[in-house]
């Protein structure tokens, strides 16, 4: 949650690199339910 | 800055001792030397302050708000980021959930909220709308990670950094610089 050690330096990766993790289930949920539908648990 | 010794050096080191301010920084223009002077003088003998002393507005916070919103605590994820450039510092706060009414499947179910500010202030509109080079905006990257306008979801994004740059006079939007790591193909 807090430091990563392979955390990007500029704000922008920072920023982008935030958003991606916060939302990595749901990104996984919404693909998973794209290629199959009926996968949504 | 408080101690006194240390005071007494950057006024040393600056000719300041004594001096008045007016005539220190310029009477009728500004002494751009003495001002770069005094700088350089407070730089060597501060420490640098760390992003976490910023403050930070914390999980409890985001969920609490997150869950008045009508977000599931079960989907609240919190994520942070402290960080600096070039000596300085910023903190990254990044709150995400799915709206209760969106779970239970109702139709029309609600649409997309994101919810931005810096440094504890509100944006009217969302301020982050272009990330470094690459152009892309927050906008851009929540539609890459499938949260697009149409989603059931609420994302929150908060920035403390003591120097920002806007875009223009009414504060809507700030210059965020960097590589995003997409403009090489990452």
């Amino acid at each position: 949650m807090a430091n990563n050690p392979e955390k990007p330096r500029s704000m922008a990766a920072d920023i982008i690199g935030v958003v991606r993790e916060g939302t990595k289930k749901w990104t996984k949920t919404i693909k998973a339910e794209e290629r199959s539908p009926v996968s949504r648990p | 800055m408080t101690g006194t010794a240390k005071q007494r050096l950057v006024l040393a080191q600056t000719g300041a001792s004594h001096v008045p301010l007016h005539h220190y920084f310029g009477l009728r223009k500004a002494n751009t030397d003495n001002i770069a002077k005094l700088l350089a003088a407070l730089k060597e003998h501060s420490k640098s302050v760390k992003p976490a002393d910023l403050g930070i507005i914390g999980r409890e916070h985001f969920s609490r708000l997150m869950e008045a919103a009508g977000g599931d605590p079960k989907t609240f994820t919190y994520n942070r980021s402290l960080g600096e450039t070039a000596g300085i510092p910023r903190v990254l706060e990044f709150a995400f959930g799915i709206h209760r009414e969106g779970l239970s499947g109702a139709v029309p179910g609600p649409s997309r909220k994101v919810i931005t500010g810096v440094n504890w202030s509100p944006g009217i509109n969302n301020p982050f709308r272009q990330l470094g080079r690459s152009g892309q905006g927050l906008d851009g990257i929540l539609a890459e990670v499938r949260a697009n306008t149409s989603q059931p979801i609420i994302a929150a994004l908060h920035m403390a950094c003591p120097r920002v740059t806007y875009t223009d006079r009414g504060k809507s939007a700030i210059v965020v610089e960097g590589e995003t790591g997409s403009e090489n193909g990452e």
